[in-house]
C-alpha cells in the first residue's frame, strides 16, 4: 500500500528530529565503540553498575531540566548537592532518625533554590551570576559547618537507600526513574509546566497574558534545589560518608545531560525522559573510557569534548532552524 | 452622542524631550472598525500603546463603556477588553496553536493542577473553525505562515472575550490572499461587536475596511472623517503640515561627480535598489516604517547579506560589502539606534570619539595621548559639542550632544560618503536645527550624504534628491526643489 510508505518516513523523520535522537544515537556509538574495544562493557552487571551511579546524576538532570526550560540556569546544584550529604551526616551525628537527617537534607536543597529563585526573579539578577554566587556560599558553609572534615556515615537504614533492591532493580534507579516520571507529567500535563515552557518561549509576552513569571521561576529554581539535595543524599548513602567537596563538578554533567536530551540552553524546549537518556549517555561515556583502558584522566576531556559534539549535531540536524 | 465603547479625552503623554501626545482626543464605538493614520511620530503607536498599558504616567481621561478607566498596567488592558496585535507577534513559538490561545487562561482539570488538554485542543478547534480556519490545535505554531500566526493571535484575543482590538499593520507582512482571509475574519469580528482600531500606512485599507478615520500629526489631532468623507487627498491633506519650529534653509550648491553607485541592489526584502550620490549631494530617504530606509543603510555599510547586485565607490567596486570593509572605502553608518550602536554608553566622550579612529593617534600600536586629544579637541570644536572634560562619560550628555559625538566619531576617520539614518530621532527642536546647520555644512564640505528620516519634512528640507521606497523598492526619484509632502505621501502610501 501506497499510504503506509510516507507514515513510516514520517516516523523516521519524527524519530530522528525528537529530543531524544541525539541521546540515543550517542549511547548507541558509544556503546559499539565500547563494545569493540573494551573487555568487559557488554555485560549486564556492567549496565546496571552504570545505570545505578547514573541515577544520581540523573535525579539531579530532572531539577535543572526545570530551571532551563524557562530560560534559566542553575550551577550551584553541585553545591548543594555536598550541603545536603553534608547536613544528613551531621544530623545522623546527632542522634536524629534517618528520615529527620533527610528532610533537613531536604530542606536546605529547597532553601537554596528559594534563595537563587529570590535573586533571579525578584531582584532580575542574571541567573548565571546569582548560582554562581551561590555555589560558592554553598560550598563555603559546607567548609563551616563541617570544619572540612569528611563525615563517615553508618547508620544502616540509612546507608539502605543504596542497597535495597526492589523487584531486581537497585532502588536508586527506581527514584531516578520516579523522579523522570514527575517530571514528565510536570511538564507536559501541568499548567505551571507549560507556563515554564511559555517563559522560556517569550517571556515578555507570557508576562502581557496574565502569567506571573517571578511565581513560576521561583518554583522551578526550588525543586532545583531539592532534586540537588536528593541526589546528595543518594549519594552520601552510597559512599557511606559526606565529603566536603561532594558533587563538585556535577553541575556540568547535569547540564550536559540536559542539553544531550535536547533541551535549549536559551529555553523553551526540553523534555524528561530525553533528559534522563542524556545522563545515561553522560555515564556510558564515562564507563567507555574505563574499559577501554584509557586513563581517567582523559574522562573530563572526552565528556566536555562529547558535549559539544552532540550539539553541533543537533545544530546540523534542525539547521534550518537559524 | 454616547454609545461609544472607548472614549479618551485631553490625552497627554510626555517623553524627555518630546510632546507625544498633546491633548488627544480619540473614541470608538462598539463594533466598529476605524483607521488610524498619522506620518511616522505622530502620535499613533503612544496612543494605542496607552490603551494596551504600556504607560502609567500619562494625563487625561479614559471611558469604557461610560465609566472611567485607569489602564496602568497590559492586565488592567485586558481586563477591560482591550487586546494588540502587534506587528511582533506575542506568541511562543515553542508551544502548540491550542496552548497559545489559551497561555494565561488554560482550561484545567484535578483541582487546578492539571492541563485539560482535550478541553483545550476541543475549545481551539471550536473557535479557529468559527472563523473557517483550516488550521490544527495540535500544529507546533512554528509550522504556521504569517498570516496564520497572526490569526491565532486573534482568535485568543478572541478567547478572553476582547471588545477592542487593535490591529497595527497587520497586512504589512500578508500575501494579498491571506488579507482577503483577514478581511472575512474583521467582518467577522465587526459581526460580533468587536471594535477594530486599524493602524496602517496603506490608505487603500482604510478606503475598503474603515467607517471612521482619526488623522493624527505631531501629537495632535488633525481631523476626524466620516466614510461619506474618505478620500486619500483628504487622508493626505490631514497628516501632511508638521513644522519643524524654524526658518532652516539649504544652501543651494553644485553636486559634483558621482561618487556612490548603487546599481540593483537587492536581499530577501529589498528589491532592485539603483540609485547615484554625487558629492556635496545629500540624497533623502522617504518611506513609511518598514518601506526599507534602514535596510538600504545596513546593506550598503555590510551589516545585512545582499543576494544580488553592485555597489561602486568612486568607481571602485565595493560590494559585497563587509562593515569595516565599507568603512576602509570610506563609508560611515550613523545608525538609528543611538544608544545601541551608536555610542557606548559606559565610556567617556574622548574614549567614544577615539573608537574609530584609535588608528590615527597610534605609533606602533601604542595611542599617543597627545594626538589623541588633539583629534578628540578638533572634533569637539568642529561639531560644536557641549562638554565640561574629554573624560566625562558620554552617557551623561543630552541626546543632541552624543549625537554630535557619533558624527564626530565618524568624521575622525576621514570617510566620503555619510549614511545618516534618523540623525535627529528624540532631540529637541533646538538641537536639532543645529544639526541640520552641520549637515548642511558637511555636505558643502564635499561629502556625499545620504540621509533618512522618520520625519518626512527634515527630509525635504534638507535633500537635494528624494528616492520614495515603498515595501523594500524605490517608487520614485524626485528633485527635491519645490517638492511638498503631500507629493511624497500620496507615493509613500499606497
Amino acid at each position: 500500500m501506497t499510504g503506509t510508505k510516507p507514515a513510516a518516513g514520517g516516523l523516521l523523520k519524527r524519530a530522528a528530529t525528537s529530543d531524544s535522537a541525539l541521546a540515543v544515537f550517542g549511547i548507541v556509538v558509544v556503546s559499539l565503540v565500547a563494545t569493540a574495544f573494551g573487555e568487559h562493557f557488554l555485560s549486564f552487571s556492567n549496565f546496571e553498575s552504570v545505570v545505578k551511579s547514573q541515577s544520581i546524576i540523573a535525579v539531579m538532570a530532572m531539577g535543572e531540566l526545570l530551571v532551563i526550560i524557562p530560560g534559566g540556569i542553575d550551577i550551584s546544584i553541585g553545591a548543594t548537592f555536598g550541603l545536603a550529604g553534608s547536613a544528613a551526616a551531621l544530623s545522623l551525628g546527632a542522634g536524629h532518625s534517618p528520615l529527620t537527617a533527610a528532610l533537613i537534607a531536604l530542606a536546605c536543597g529547597a532553601a537554596v533554590g528559594l534563595a537563587n529563585g529570590f535573586f533571579v526573579a525578584k531582584l532580575n539578577i542574571v541567573p548565571f551570576i546569582v548560582t554562581l554566587g551561590m555555589m560558592g556560599i554553598v560550598r563555603g558553609l559546607i567548609f563551616i559547618l563541617t570544619d572540612a572534615q569528611s563525615i563517615y556515615i553508618d547508620n544502616p537504614p540509612f546507608l539502605a537507600v543504596d542497597r535495597i533492591v526492589v523487584a531486581w532493580i537497585p532502588l536508586p534507579i527506581w527514584i531516578a526513574a520516579a523522579a523522570c516520571i514527575f517530571m514528565h507529567i510536570l511538564l507536559s500535563r501541568s499548567v505551571l509546566g507549560g507556563r515554564a515552557y511559555a517563559v522560556g518561549g517569550d517571556e515578555e509576552a507570557a508576562r502581557m497574558l496574565g502569567v506571573k513569571t517571578g511565581r513560576v521561576k521561583m518554583f522551578c529554581y526550588v525543586v532545583s534545589g531539592l532534586a540537588a539535595a536528593a541526589a546528595g543524599l543518594m549519594s552520601a548513602a552510597k559512599v557511606e560518608a559526606a565529603y566536603p567537596r561532594a558533587g563538585e563538578g556535577y553541575e556540568f554533567e547535569a547540564i550536559a545531560a540536559v542539553i544531550v536530551g535536547g533541551a535549549s540552553i536559551t529555553g523553551g524546549k526540553g523534555s524528561a525522559p530525553a533528559a534522563a537518556l542524556g545522563a545515561l549517555f553522560i555515564g556510558i561515556l564515562k564507563n567507555a573510557i574505563i574499559q577501554m583502558d584509557i586513563s581517567q584522566y582523559w574522562q573530563q576531556t572526552v565528556n566536555g569534548f562529547a558535549v559539544i559534539l552532540v550539539i553541533m549535531l543537533s545544530a546540523l540536524i534542525s539547521g534550518r532552524r537559524r | 452622542m454616547g454609545g461609544y465603547f472607548l472614549e479618551m479625552k485631553s490625552m497627554v503623554k510626555r517623553f524627555p524631550g518630546t510632546l507625544a501626545l498633546d491633548q488627544v482626543a480619540f473614541n470608538i464605538r462598539p463594533g466598529e472598525t476605524l483607521g488610524l493614520i498619522g506620518e511616522n511620530g505622530a502620535g499613533k503607536s503612544t496612543l494605542v500603546n496607552i490603551l494596551g498599558g504600556a504607560f502609567s504616567d500619562y494625563e487625561g481621561e479614559i471611558l469604557v463603556e461610560g465609566k472611567p478607566a485607569r489602564i496602568l498596567t497590559p492586565t488592567d488592558a485586558r481586563a477591560l477588553g482591550i487586546v494588540g496585535i502587534r506587528q511582533e507577534l506575542s506568541l511562543f513559538p515553542n508551544l502548540n496553536v491550542a496552548r497559545n490561545i489559551f497561555l494565561g487562561n488554560e482550561p484545567r482539570k484535578a483541582c487546578g493542577l492539571l492541563l485539560d488538554h482535550d478541553a483545550m485542543a476541543r475549545e481551539a478547534g471550536r473557535l479557529l473553525a468559527s472563523f473557517g480556519l483550516d488550521i490544527s490545535p495540535e500544529t507546533p505554531l512554528d509550522r504556521l505562515t504569517v498570516a496564520q500566526k497572526q490569526m491565532v493571535e486573534i482568535v485568543r484575543a478572541l478567547s478572553y472575550n476582547a471588545k477592542l482590538i487593535i490591529m497595527d499593520e497587520p497586512t504589512s507582512s500578508l500575501t494579498e490572499k491571506e488579507v482577503d482571509i483577514l478581511a472575512g475574519i474583521m467582518a467577522d469580528l465587526k459581526a460580533r461587536g468587536v471594535a477594530i482600531i486599524l493602524i496602517t500606512h496603506k490608505l487603500n485599507e482604510i478606503l475598503r475596511f474603515c467607517e471612521r478615520v482619526f488623522i493624527f500629526r505631531d501629537g495632535r489631532n488633525a481631523g476626524v472623517l466620516e466614510k461619506g468623507e474618505f478620500s486619500r487627498d483628504r487622508f493626505i491633506e490631514g497628516m501632511v503640515g508638521r513644522d519643524l519650529g524654524a526658518a532652516f534653509r539649504r544652501t543651494r550648491r553644485e553636486v559634483g561627480e558621482v561618487l556612490l553607485e548603487v546599481e540593483n541592489l537587492g536581499d530577501g526584502f529589498l528589491k532592485n535598489i539603483s540609485f547615484k550620490v554625487g558629492t556635496g549631494e545629500i540624497l533623502g530617504l522617504a518611506g513609511a516604517v518598514g518601506a526599507g530606509r534602514t535596510e538600504i543603510m545596513g546593506a550598503l555599510f555590510g551589516l545585512g547579506k545582499i543576494s544580488y547586485g553592485r555597489i561602486r565607490l568612486g568607481g571602485k567596486e565595493i560590494s559585497p560589502p563587509h562593515p569595516s570593509f565599507a568603512m576602509r572605502a570610506g563609508l560611515a553608518l550613523v545608525p538609528e539606534e543611538r544608544k545601541a550602536h551608536g555610542v557606548i554608553q559606559g565610556m567617556s566622550v574622548r574614549d567614544n570619539l577615539l573608537l574609530s579612529s584609535l588608528g590615527n593617534a597610534a605609533r606602533w600600536g601604542f595611542v599617543r595621548g597627545g594626538a589623541a586629544s588633539g583629534i578628540v579637541a578638533d572634533a569637539v570644536s568642529a561639531l560644536n559639542i557641549r562638554i565640561a572634560d574629554q573624560h566625562q562619560a558620554i552617557g551623561s550628555l543630552s541626546g543632541g550632544n552624543q549625537q554630535k559625538a557619533v558624527l564626530a566619531k565618524w568624521l575622525a576617520v576621514k570617510p566620503r560618503v555619510l549614511l545618516l539614518d534618523d540623525p535627529t530621532r528624540g532631540i529637541d527642536v533646538g538641537t536639532k536645527r543645529e544639526i541640520y546647520g552641520i549637515i548642511d555644512r558637511l555636505a558643502n564640505e564635499g561629502y556625499a550624504i545620504i540621509l533618512s528620516s522618520s520625519e518626512l519634512a527634515e527630509v525635504l528640507l534638507l535633500s537635494d534628491r528624494v528616492l520614495v521606497l515603498y515595501e523594500g523598492s524605490v517608487k520614485a526619484e524626485l528633485d527635491a526643489d519645490g517638492l511638498t509632502e503631500e507629493q511624497v505621501l500620496a507615493l509613500s502610501h499606497a
